[in-house]
């Protein structure tokens, strides 16, 4: 055992102790979850590392922090919540991000997030390697089957490190796990190591092994460490028996050797000591961050310069996937990755079609887990790709969400700007085509209001292939909701005339149909599927309501960008938002309040939707159940016919 | 290159304004036979093909699965191979029907359902919102209220475009009152598309005044009330006649609102017996008495001057033999009374009509009835009249004198062959 090793146990160790120092003095805010007891495991693995490799942890990641990237100084900093902090104090104890280091404290999302950052090392042929640590707690995850099965399937080079401390929180293993860790790994035909913590010669050299094994075979591995967590799981909730825990205390590996070289140990502890103590008098007086470095309001003004577009003889999917085709050939960081997206099957929409044989090394096809497919995804993002997710039906998005929300949604500003996840998740929303309550909903108002991630919606009245390229060049993490009973339309097929059809400025522009020459009366918002559906029913709305109608389409509805709207309704008073999901809680919801509160005069809304239940099987009830033209036009002609508001 | 000649899309069908190319059948510079199949169209009905009528070599102007307008090239057959000087795209963007239709931005005026509903009420003509994409009951409201005149209209303007030219110096100008200027703006709408013929039939009046001497109480001097309550019922059977020309179509009138013209000292107005189809002699012949003491004393309102679907003028009174009467304006025919010839017994009846909507032979079958209808009301009560104060109902006892409805009692032949009259309301339970 090298005395270089034992140190930055000790390290460990004494950053964390100091770390439930400060918290009991409180100047430390929030909560810290320590690996007392379990450093050597970190330590193992970061030893058989080279800079070009990555780790990624979770809540109990000091260790595995300063093991890797020897940033004492950045980890008090962040826990201390400075500016000086690895992620300027955003991230603290959970969330730590430096060079090829990330941790996320949600448990097992971060695997298929790792799982995606080891395909992009393969991808890019570097030979480079990772470790993601999870607990035995974290056994209980689905996000690390699906991911499992994937690293085995695809021969990803990602190590697994489970560090088994026989308590997940407070709950033993013996009440909520079954069967055997390893034999887990192992059905998916994944090759397994075992070690512990106080067996270190032999963790050290199975380590080094297992490493070795990952890196030349270009396979995944997984490790299963026995350790004992020697606190609480996070400060004072600890329910273990004293005995159970000293029992472990004696034969840790730093009790040990403080009994057998006490001289060494306190030389080491000593140095340590003053290196920490000097580190938290120099940072305990340091700025925090400030607001405007966290965050700035983006200005979301929208242009109003007007083109007119024109009808494009294509069907949306040929768009779509003539964009794809284009894209792929000529760059080399677009991955396409998605369930049954192999051709000559090409994808339950045949957006994919073709691709594979174009570029078999960029087109993904994933067994049917959601979860990995953009946690892999993101982990791509963060490795210099541009994953474009498909997720076959938009009603499986929920089983995505976390890595939406709690992933490519919040790096960018957990991780205080140092990275990007520029994943592009696509799926195709709503109804109309019979496939009855879970493959028909619309359910884009889960989807807007995340953080950091734009929301864009196609619609038959612009070319998709506009909207597409601009994709590829924005940095954050996009949702592109595509429409099922759209993707067989051709661009701008449905030109009423006496409307003039033209598009602004905006890198997602929004689409306007005005009257050639009236003033509109009435402006009606949509998007997505229903613009069609609008469009195609303009010129009955304004027989039957009596009002010159104005359609505001927009592309990007969230964030919302209301400028084209306001200018409207500015003119008309009258807004009426048609949406093809429930209307309550909804885009149109949305787009009201944020139209309210630019507005100082009062003006007369409504909300078109669909009924707040599932979408029937049934062609009947399903027509009624989303808006459909005749009900578009009776409720405006209910509510806005012959009516002065202002 | 020398051309031979072109192919264009043909115009199969009028409802299509472009067309689908299916299929093309050679590539550029095959040598086509005359009677080949060049090209397969698709309308919206059915798909046609296209020969070749000559033989050469050919140059396609389209590519397979675009739409072609009306009349935009499809191929040209030259005699010698054609130079590649203009790309398959480049022409392909020309004919594109959607980008025609977008560069020059043509586009129809449509109507609310509430603004027709106006429009309908006020016997407004549609063409006054020319140029107008949208025209709600707002702008039809506006159009009729009285600062109207600030509303651009085209056809107003050709109108009176003539009265702003500078007058010639041997003349001196009395300007013409509105009411004249209405009048003018009102007779020029059809007439000015001089497409109007007039067909003139006699019509013998032997008896007809005896006829209305007995039975209508103010106008006993003129056939104009039997004359409305006829045009009322053959209006229905000839509803071309109750309709007017608009645009590419014929707009019928849903009531017959026979209108009659008046010009006695305060201008010719026009005014209307609505629902003439439905009216009783006696009760035409009280309206129209009615809307002359109205006229008189200035005092028509709108609703009596709006909306009349049918015109007779009457100058039976003013000695004249014949007349041309113009059509107003959302008419399609206007009847015209003569004088009665005393010696002859006769008076001439001459209908205008608007060749756009109906022509000659159909109007003549219309007045010819008309005539055969009035004549026939000197029948029964010149020569055969019996003493009404003998006719009596055999079952209630009720003298055909006493009787109020102008349906009159019926004749029948009971079981045993006897002879009998039976009025109305006995014979509905009779």
């Amino acid at each position: 055992m090298n005395h270089k090793e034992i140190k930055k146990a000790l390290l460990i160790r004494k950053v964390e102790e100091k770390f439930l120092e400060l918290f009991s003095q409180g100047k430390l805010n929030g909560t810290v979850h320590t690996c007392v007891g379990q450093e050597f495991s970190a330590i193992a693995f970061a030893g058989q590392l080279k800079s070009k490799d990555f780790v990624f942890s979770n809540h109990r990641c000091h260790g595995h922090y300063i093991a890797f990237t020897d940033d004492t100084r950045g980890l008090i900093a962040e826990l201390l919540g400075k500016k000086s902090g690895t992620c300027g104090g955003v991230g603290s104890s959970q969330h730590l991000c430096n060079e090829n280091f990330f941790s996320n404290g949600i448990q097992g999302g971060i695997v298929p997030v790792a799982a995606g950052f080891a395909l992009a090392n393969k991808l890019k042929e570097n030979h480079a390697i990772g470790v993601v640590y999870i607990g035995d707690g974290t056994l209980g995850e689905g996000a690390l089957y699906e991911t499992l099965n994937i690293i085995s399937k695809w021969e990803i080079p990602l190590m697994i490190v489970c560090e088994n401390n026989f308590y997940a929180q407070s709950t033993p293993q013996s009440i909520n796990l079954a069967g055997d860790i390893l034999l887990r790994a192992e059905s998916f035909g994944i090759k397994t190591f075992k070690g512990n913590t106080w067996d270190l010669e032999n963790l050290l050299a199975d380590s080094k092994d297992s490493i070795e094994f990952v890196r030349s075979n270009c396979k995944p591995a997984f490790f299963l460490v026995e350790t004992y967590r020697l606190n609480a799981h996070s400060k004072g909730d600890d329910d273990r028996s004293k005995e159970e825990v000293n029992s472990f205390k004696e034969k840790d590996f730093l009790t040990l050797f403080q009994k057998e070289q006490p001289e060494y140990y306190s030389i080491y502890l000593k140095e340590i000591e003053v290196s920490i103590e000097s580190f938290v008098q120099e940072i305990i007086g340091e700025d925090e961050l400030a607001l405007e470095d966290y965050f700035k309001p983006k200005n979301s003004s929208s242009s109003d310069k007007w083109q007119a577009i024109e009808p494009i003889n294509k069907r949306q999917v040929e768009l779509i996937n003539h964009f794809f085709a284009t894209e792929m050939k000529q760059n080399d960081e677009v991955v396409f990755i998605g369930e049954d997206v192999l051709s000559p099957y090409g994808g339950a929409f045949k957006v994919a079609r073709d691709l594979s044989f174009m570029r078999p090394d960029r087109v993904f096809s994933t067994p049917i887990s959601e979860s990995a497919i953009v946690g892999i995804s993101n982990g791509l993002a963060l490795n210099g790709f541009k994953p474009f997710a498909e997720i076959m039906f938009g009603d499986f998005m929920t089983l995505a969400f976390d890595q939406i929300v709690n992933h490519a949604s919040k790096f960018h500003h957990i991780f205080n700007h140092k990275v990007n996840c520029p994943v592009v998740i696509r799926t195709p929303m709503g109804g109309r085509r019979g496939y009855g309550p879970t493959h028909s909903q619309t359910l884009d108002k889960f989807l807007i209001g995340i953080d950091n991630v734009l929301v864009i919606a196609l619609n038959t009245l612009i070319d998709p292939g506009i909207l597409f390229k601009n994709v590829v060049s924005y940095q954050h993490p996009v949702i592109i909701i595509e429409n099922k009973t759209d993707y067989g339309k051709k661009i701008l097929s449905q030109k009423a005339s006496n409307f003039v059809f033209e598009i602004n400025e905006d890198l997602f522009p929004v689409v306007r149909v005005r009257p050639v020459v009236s003033a509109p009366e009435i402006t009606i918002v949509t998007y997505g599927g229903m613009a069609d559906l609008v469009v195609s029913s303009i010129e009955e709305i304004f027989l039957e309501t009596d009002l010159k109608p104005e359609v505001i389409i927009l592309t990007q509805i969230s964030p919302l960008n209301n400028s084209s709207i306001l200018r409207s309704v500015i003119k008309t008073k009258k807004l009426v938002i048609v949406e093809e999901g429930s209307a309550e809680g909804g885009i149109g919801s949305e787009v009201i309040a944020s139209i309210m509160e630019r507005l100082e005069v009062p003006i007369k809304v409504r909300r078109v939707a669909g009924m707040p239940v599932p979408i029937p099987s049934v062609k009947t009830l399903e027509n009624i159940v989303l808006p459909e033209k005749n009900r578009i036009v009776s409720e405006i002609k209910l509510h806005f016919r012959n009516e002065d508001v202002v | 290159m020398k051309m031979l000649y072109e192919i264009r899309v043909p115009q199969e069908s009028v409802n299509d304004q472009s067309l689908t190319v299916l299929e093309l059948f050679f590539e550029a510079n095959d040598l086509v036979k005359k009677g080949d199949i060049i090209a397969e169209l698709e309308t919206s009905k059915t798909t046609l093909t296209v020969e070749a009528e000559k033989e050469g070599f050919i140059k396609y102007f389209c590519k397979k699965g675009d739409e072609l307008v009306i009349n935009s090239l499809i191929a040209q057959i030259s005699g010698q191979v054609h130079a590649s000087d203009v790309t398959l795209e480049e022409f392909s963007a020309i004919t594109r029907a959607d980008e025609v239709i977008q560069s020059s931005i043509t586009y129809n005026t449509i109507f609310s359902s509430q603004a027709l509903e106006i429009i309908v009420a006020n016997s407004l003509d549609k063409g006054q919102f020319a140029g107008r994409d949208f025209v709600s009951s707002a702008d039809v409201k506006l159009l009729l209220s009285p600062k109207a005149s600030s509303i651009p209209n085209t056809q107003l303007k050709t109108i009176s475009s003539a009265r702003e030219l500078p007058p010639p110096g041997n003349v001196y100008l009395e300007k013409i009152s509105s009411n004249k200027q209405r009048e003018i703006e009102y007779l020029s709408h059809v007439q000015s598309a001089s497409l109007v013929s007039v067909i003139n039939t006699w019509l013998d009046l032997t008896g007809v005044d005896e006829y209305l001497h007995a039975n209508l109480q103010y106008f006993k001097q003129t056939i104009l009330p039997i004359v409305i309550y006829e045009c009322g019922r053959l209006l229905v059977k000839h509803r071309e006649l109750n309709a007017y020309y608009f645009h590419d179509s014929l707009a019928y009138y849903k009531q017959v609102n026979v209108g009659f013209a008046i010009d006695i000292d305060n201008g010719l107005k026009v005014v209307g017996i609505r629902n003439a189809n439905e009216k009783t002699i006696h009760q035409i012949d009280n309206e129209a008495f009615r809307l002359a003491n109205l006229y008189q004393d200035n005092a028509l309102t709108v609703e009596s001057l709006s909306e009349i679907t049918f015109t007779i003028t009457d100058l039976s009174g003013e000695g004249v033999f014949s007349f041309h009467p113009l059509i107003n304006r959302n008419n399609a025919a206007i009847l015209g009374i003569s004088s009665l010839d005393k010696k002859t017994k006769r008076c001439m009846l001459s209908l205008a009509f608007d060749h756009r909507v109906t022509e000659g032979r159909k109007a003549s079958v219309f007045l010819a009835e008309l005539r055969e209808r009035i004549e026939s009301y000197k029948s029964n009560y010149s020569d055969e009249r019996i003493d009404s104060g003998l006719v009596e109902c055999s079952k209630c006892l009720k003298k055909l004198s006493e009787e109020i409805s102008e349906v009159g009692f019926a004749e029948y032949i009971d079981r045993k062959g006897k002879k009998g009259y039976i009025c109305q309301s006995c014979f509905k339970g009779f």
